[in-house]
């Protein structure tokens, strides 16, 4: 009877104790600012329409609930993950159009290309060889962060890709799922401050395709989030698609716009700093 | 008051020192150090590019050649996201970083938290003995004045970024655009036979390199393209006389306006482009190499040596000045790493110490290697078994000049 009263305790102070630890760590919402630098090779810029270009890239991450909206500062361009609507939406400001797809199609094709879980593409079973290991901590502005070494080898029927990321991941916050998918497919255990993602793949007869992004926080503002914020401007025209690739048109049609309007920031290099990346730390 | 004190423990520094400069013969080894280069080496790293990772890992584990000071600023390793022009990124990378700035930093050994500066590098590089402070300094002004001078050119002017852009020479893109259409039908057959080939069973697969777990037969004919540029910090008496006034701070003299001040100063230290030099590697020896990275390190290191060699047979100001050892035979302990060979020929330099203070410098006579008595003291000669590895000097006979003594310099000549 008395051990009863003992496991009764235990298991009460144990649900008091896990029910603080969730009052404490809340799914974030607000808004998180990433600057990127980035550098493809010839092949990814070509193959990308217009989406991957050599330089510094700004995105904001808006989060709210399981919603996410990602804000390619850089190109104006928006995508909307809405999977409580089994939607996503792009569209671009200087277009003032964009396309909707249905939300598995559109992640599957574009946004889980890390992911440990498998997925069909086009109708074919992909499933990558992911491995994820907490390797030591640090510090970034301030933040004692866990830090994770992660690689993955997908191989597709057109080619193999690896991937190598080393994450920067805050506790601070938890996040709901949706935040992988920013982090293609990627599944961090809080919000990253500071990541590298290097791509090797190859494409037959073509060759090669690599990638290196470096990314870090510039900013997380955590702050409610309107529902304006995960929705199309009123007057944006928006075309429903049954195919994930036809964003392409849409890509190629805002990459067409930023370089008549000189704005397209692979372009704007030329004029501006040079964007560079050091890894190391000055000592004087 | 804080830099006339500053003066003046410079000036006795530089004072007592003279003491040390003048008997040239008995102090070879000082005096071949005081006239030491300061070099910042940096490498442009590629992402993208083959070899690209062992690259970085070989440079970051180098040493700065000697002959040189190592004026390593913490960061080895940049890299830009666009390639197009490696010589503006570079100017660009300098002026955004304020490069200048930071090498002044290292000269005084400035505190990143409290800007406070100190003369210990100073000292040490140009081996004033601080203990010898008890100099008349009142009596050797004159002097002092003007060794303080050649020694802001001898030590902070001759600081240099050497910037390196080492690609991995790529051999196998016909073979592997051959592979690739042999893979591209194995997989257009996969999809519609589901025939499950591993890669591994592909018995060319390990000629892809793609990795440094190739074998070391894999990789022999491992070459790389080096671009080195060159790049020389702007120092003179106005800049310097700014700096002292302006912006040095000491624990004695803490003046936060200045440390400001220096803080969001970016124009005053530039770094002038000197020149560019790019060589490709030679196919480096096996012998005594027993791992890639070795290997790697092999070709990389000699090819390095090489351009920094080409960049002094090309820009006079970055010719180091090598002590003579021996006069009977004339020895100087340079050699192939430097690229020495049976044409070049040396100027023999006498220093010599001016009414004034100032220190210049009297060619003497001119002499040339003697053929087969060059040293090859390039990065693993010994373990290569290389020819004449074991010499430790090369040998020099007269061309032209009488009474050369050890401690004199040479100097090559065009």
């Amino acid at each position: 009877m008395k051990v009863n009263k003992v496991l009764l305790l235990i298991a009460m102070i144990s649900f008091c104790f896990i029910g603080a630890n969730a009052q404490v760590k809340k799914e974030f919402e607000g808004e998180i600012v990433y600057r990127n630098f980035e550098n493809h090779s010839k092949m990814v810029r070509r193959f990308s329409s217009g989406m991957a270009y050599n330089g510094a890239r700004t995105v904001r991450v808006i989060m709210k609930g399981a919603n996410m909206h990602i804000i390619d500062e850089s190109l104006q361009m928006h995508t909307l993950l809405l999977p409580e609507q089994s939607k996503v939406i792009l569209y671009s400001d200087c277009l003032e159009r964009g396309m909707e797809f249905s939300f598995d199609a559109y992640v599957n094709n574009y946004m889980m290309s890390c992911s440990p879980d498998p997925r069909y593409v086009s109708g074919v079973k992909q499933e990558n060889k992911y491995t994820m290991n907490k390797v030591s901590q640090g510090e970034f502005n301030g933040e004692i962060c866990d830090i994770y070494k992660v690689d993955v080898e997908a191989i597709l029927q057109a080619g193999e890709t690896v991937h190598h990321s080393e994450l920067w991941v805050s506790s601070k916050y938890d996040i709901y799922k949706c935040y992988w998918y920013f982090l293609n497919g990627i599944q961090a255990p809080g919000i990253v401050l500071k990541r590298t993602l290097e791509t090797n793949g190859k494409v037959p007869i073509f060759g090669k395709m690599n990638s290196f992004v470096a990314s870090e926080v510039q900013e997380i503002k955590e702050r409610l989030v309107s529902d304006d914020e995960m929705s199309v401007p009123k007057n944006f025209e928006i075309k429903v698609s049954d195919s994930p690739f036809k964003v392409v048109g849409l890509m190629k049609d805002t990459k067409k716009y930023l370089k008549k309007k000189k704005m397209y920031p692979g372009d704007a290099e030329k004029d501006l700093d040079v964007t560079f990346k050091i890894e190391e730390e000055w000592e004087f | 008051m804080g830099i006339l004190r500053l003066k003046c423990l410079f000036l006795i520094m530089v004072v007592a020192s003279i003491q040390m400069l003048q008997p040239c013969c008995a102090q070879i080894k000082e005096d071949y150090e005081y006239e030491r280069a300061s070099l910042c080496m940096m490498l442009i790293k590629h992402h993208e590019k083959k070899f690209g990772n062992e690259i970085q890992y070989v440079f970051s584990r180098m040493q700065v050649p000697m002959r040189f000071n190592d004026h390593d600023l913490g960061v080895r390793l940049v890299s830009f996201a666009s390639e197009r022009k490696q010589l503006d990124n570079i100017k660009s990378f300098i002026q955004q970083v304020n490069l200048g700035k930071r090498c002044i930093s290292k000269w005084f050994n400035r505190n990143k938290a409290s800007g406070l500066m100190d003369m210990e590098l100073i000292k040490e590089r140009g081996l004033y003995n601080a203990t010898l402070g008890d100099v008349n300094v009142a009596r050797n002004q004159i002097r002092g004045l003007a060794l303080l001078e050649d020694a802001g050119e001898m030590l902070i002017g001759n600081t240099y970024l050497v910037m390196n852009d080492i690609t991995y020479v790529d051999h196998s893109t016909g073979w592997n655009i051959f592979k690739d259409v042999i893979n591209f039908t194995k997989n257009i057959t996969d999809i519609w036979t589901k025939d499950n080939v591993s890669d591994a069973d592909n018995p060319f697969v390990n000629s892809d390199l793609s990795s440094i777990n190739a074998t070391l037969d894999d990789i022999k004919g491992f070459r790389v393209k080096v671009k080195t540029y060159l790049f020389k910090l702007k120092w003179n008496n106005e800049i310097a006389n700014q700096f002292y006034n302006m912006f040095y701070i000491d624990s004695e003299n803490p003046d936060p306006a200045k440390f400001s001040a220096f803080k969001s100063e970016n124009e005053l230290f530039e770094m002038e482009y000197v020149g560019m030099v790019e060589n490709t590697s030679t196919k480096a020896s096996l012998n005594g190499v027993t791992t890639n990275e070795q290997l790697i390190t092999k070709v990389c290191t000699r090819a390095l040596d090489k351009n920094i060699a080409d960049l002094q047979h090309e820009f006079e100001d970055f010719r180091i000045k090598a002590p003579i050892v021996n006069i009977s035979p004339i020895q100087v302990q340079i050699g192939l790493k430097e690229d020495v060979s049976e044409s070049s020929r040396f100027e023999v330099l006498e220093r010599r110490i001016k009414d004034d203070g100032r220190v210049e410098y009297k060619r003497v006579g001119i002499v040339k290697p003697v053929k087969d008595k060059i040293w090859d003291n390039r990065f693993m000669s010994i373990e290569e078994n290389a020819l004449n590895s074991n010499l430790l000097y090369t040998e020099f006979v007269k061309v032209s000049g009488s009474d050369f003594y050890p401690g004199m310099f040479i100097r090559e000549i065009k």
